[in-house]
């Protein structure tokens, strides 16, 4: 952001701007720091924010207060939600503003219209799970950034399109498994992939459990939200407020319609986290069992190489996360570097310079050196800048969302299921395969 | 949830049994799939929806034809009420093969716009070819936008080379260009390319869908193809992102 009192303009107005002065004039020899410096328009960057409910509150609240980002647009299709939004993006803007007022905060009730802007540089989507691909790839396909809330997709297909879409547009997609941006997440994976506590044969992960969905009786819809496009392209329900709610205890989470239950909502965290330990970025686990199947006590999902992870199995101490090794074990949850524990304890104080940067690597250093990111939208913002690849880009995002899926699909369909990471295929069941996609309800098609 | 297990057992359907037991079964399950009191139904629509995964099981093709068939009986029977028929049509949506077809093009026919909407869902999904021609003779005849651009999007996703005319008439509304767009995009043959291109600048998604056409000729191996695409886009799109994803694509099939 700008000194007090400035004309607030955004990174690609300014450049097109730029572009078309530089083309009538030599370019001065001097500028003034304002135009180049660190939080001059040059380099802020214009943001759009689709969705304002739970999840959007801390995105929100962070880009107001960062000083080279504008938030220019909000988008809902909730009245009160979107007009509350608005007020707060200018009453922000406005007690940092030399006049006492400030209005450039576009309200839009259709993301469309959002999308369609030129103005705007990246977007923030935390909607529910049913609408983050159609936006996410509309976004990107009109060369925007994305951070898109976790889970990134509905289905398996989405998840592919985005990351092919995200690499052919070249546009930078973070997807909001923050815990990938936590220290003390990243310790655990350091000491995993640097093979600290032996070949990992086993993994205990709590993801605990949402209630079962409910059939429920119709409700007046509420003046001002527009429920046939919170449904969008999943299938038409009578309105009822349990439905639609976003909580962190159920609400429109526990619905196969609109997720993967808790195998999304959770499994996108630490699912994610196990991935990036066991290096398996880029590829996947190869079958899937639901609990209960043949007497099986906790849903499992095992690797090529037999790793096993059990999903609600107890953890040491309630940690988040269970990692058992030949030669040790390492425990993580939130909550920074301690909470990260071993055993043996002292490979804790393994030395890996968290607090440096990825260009820091120490000389001479052997081992694995993980991707370091302290803050997911600082990184998010960084890249967006640099153009660098983010912590949990589009295909990282597709390949943890594959595994909330197929678990959930192994789920509801009470069987397991043998995938092959490589091709993408589920193998010799049809039904299960029918559900790597869902037909979208019309009109709103949009991949 | 005890009770559907009892009933499901009584049923003797997780085992298969034949015709006469799998529509007993689902007959002693349609009154609770429409109680009036909505929350009751529950347990009975997960009783439904596991003897559609049970007998759509790998290796069980004759339990799921039996079942399959049973479900499209109910799913045009009248006197099934609507909230059952829904659900059952549903599970044809994940189960349902040739046998439930004519009852499905059926249901796609009536009145009740939930069930022509799931009845749709259910034909896109269907493995028969005959579901193809059931979607395309209903896209001939629908008029009203909004169930034109589920059918169309519904043949874009079974690939049906033979809707490329129908699909493109939707070009010129407005309403349904998108859709008839993108649809077109994922049937990728000659025609619907053809036909591409001359929306190209008068429907934003045709740069898309040109794009998705040339992609999928290049997963095919078809170089040659994806590049003529590639290079055409790149020259004639004002788009920039699309200009930049096509010149992306061009670098893919360099080699051709």
């Amino acid at each position: 952001m700008g000194k007090k009192g400035h004309v607030r303009i955004s990174r690609r107005v300014f450049l097109k701007g730029a572009a078309g002065v530089g083309a009538l004039a030599a370019f001065p020899a001097i500028v003034p720091s304002t135009v180049f410096g660190q939080n001059a328009p040059s380099n802020r960057i214009a943001v759009g924010h689709i969705g304002m409910g739970l999840m959007m509150g801390s995105h929100f609240g962070k880009m107001l207060r960062t000083d080279d980002v504008q938030v220019v647009a909000i988008c809902d299709i909730d009245r009160g939600k979107r007009e509350k939004a608005k007020a707060a993006a200018e009453s922000s803007y406005a007690k940092r503003d030399r006049s006492g007022t400030y209005k450039g905060c576009a309200a839009y009730h259709e993301f469309e219209e959002l999308l369609a802007r030129d103005d705007i540089d990246a977007v923030f989507i935390a909607t529910p799970d049913h609408w983050h691909a159609p936006i996410s790839v509309m976004a990107m396909r009109h060369g925007k950034d994305v951070y898109v809330q976790k889970p990134m997709t509905l289905t398996i297909k989405e998840g592919r399109i985005m990351s092919d879409t995200s690499r052919q547009y070249g546009r930078i997609l973070q997807v909001g498994s923050q815990q990938r941006s936590e220290r003390g997440f990243r310790k655990a994976v350091q000491i995993v992939r640097n093979g600290l506590i032996g070949k990992v044969r086993t993994i205990y992960t709590g993801l605990g459990e949402f209630p079962p969905p409910q059939t429920l009786p119709e409700e007046p819809i509420p003046e001002g939200f527009d429920y046939d496009r919170w449904l969008g392209p999943t299938p038409w329900y009578p309105y009822n407020r349990k439905r639609v709610e976003g909580n962190y205890g159920g609400g429109w989470r526990c619905f196969w319609d609109y997720g993967a239950r808790k195998n999304g909502d959770w499994g996108a965290h630490h699912f994610d986290i196990i991935q990036w330990a066991l290096n398996m970025d880029h590829s996947g686990p190869v079958e899937f069992i639901p609990k209960g199947y043949k007497g099986t006590e906790y849903q499992t999902h095992i690797y090529a190489d037999g790793t096993k992870v059990l999903r609600n199995h107890p953890t040491k101490k309630n940690f988040m996360i269970q990692f058992i090794g030949d030669k040790g074990e390492v425990l993580c949850s939130r909550g920074g570097l301690e909470s990260c524990q071993t055993t043996p304890a002292e490979l804790r104080d393994t030395d890996f310079h968290d607090q440096e940067t990825l260009s820091d690597v120490p000389a001479g250093f052997k081992g694995v050196w993980v991707y370091v990111s302290d803050q997911h939208e600082e990184n998010w913002l960084e890249c967006v800048r640099t153009r660098k690849t983010p912590i949990c880009p589009a295909e990282i995002g597709h390949r943890t969302a594959t595994i909330c899926h197929l678990n959930g699909i192994a789920e509801r369909l009470k069987r397991p299921l043998k995938w092959d990471p490589v091709k993408e295929r589920i193998l010799g069941d049809p039904e299960a395969s029918g559900w790597m996609d869902r037909p979208r309800r019309a009109p709103y098609i949009y991949i | 949830m005890e009770q559907y297990f009892a009933i499901a057992a009584f049923g003797g359907l997780f085992g298969g049994g034949g015709a006469a037991a799998k529509t007993k079964a689902v007959n002693e399950l349609i009154p609770k799939l429409a109680d009036s009191k909505v929350e009751s139904r529950y347990s009975a629509q997960m009783a439904l929806q596991d003897m559609a995964s049970e007998a759509a099981k790998p290796g069980k093709g004759a339990a799921r034809k039996a079942l399959g068939k049973v479900l499209a009986a109910k799913a045009t029977d009248p006197s099934v009420p609507q909230p059952a028929r829904v659900w059952i049509v549903r599970q044809l949506e994940y189960m349902g093969g040739a046998e439930a077809v004519n009852a499905l093009t059926q249901v796609m026919k009536g009145e009740d716009a939930e069930l022509r909407e799931c009845a749709r869902r259910a034909l896109e999904k269907n493995p028969a070819p005959a579901a193809t021609a059931s979607l395309r003779a209903a896209l001939e005849k629908a008029d009203d936008a909004t169930r034109r651009i589920g059918l169309m999007n519904s043949l874009g996703q079974r690939t049906d080379g033979k809707s490329v005319k129908l699909i493109a008439a939707g070009l010129g509304d407005a309403k349904t260009a998108p859709a008839a767009a993108l649809a077109l995009g994922n049937i990728g043959n000659p025609a619907a390319v053809e036909a591409l291109w001359g929306a190209l600048g008068k429907t934003a998604e045709a740069g898309e869908a040109l794009l998705n056409a040339a992609n999928r000729l290049q997963a095919k191996g078809d170089k040659a193809g994806a590049k003529a695409i590639y290079q055409r886009l790149a020259g004639q799109t004002k788009s920039k992102s699309q200009r930049a994803a096509a010149e992306f694509g061009l670098k893919k099939s360099g080699s051709a």
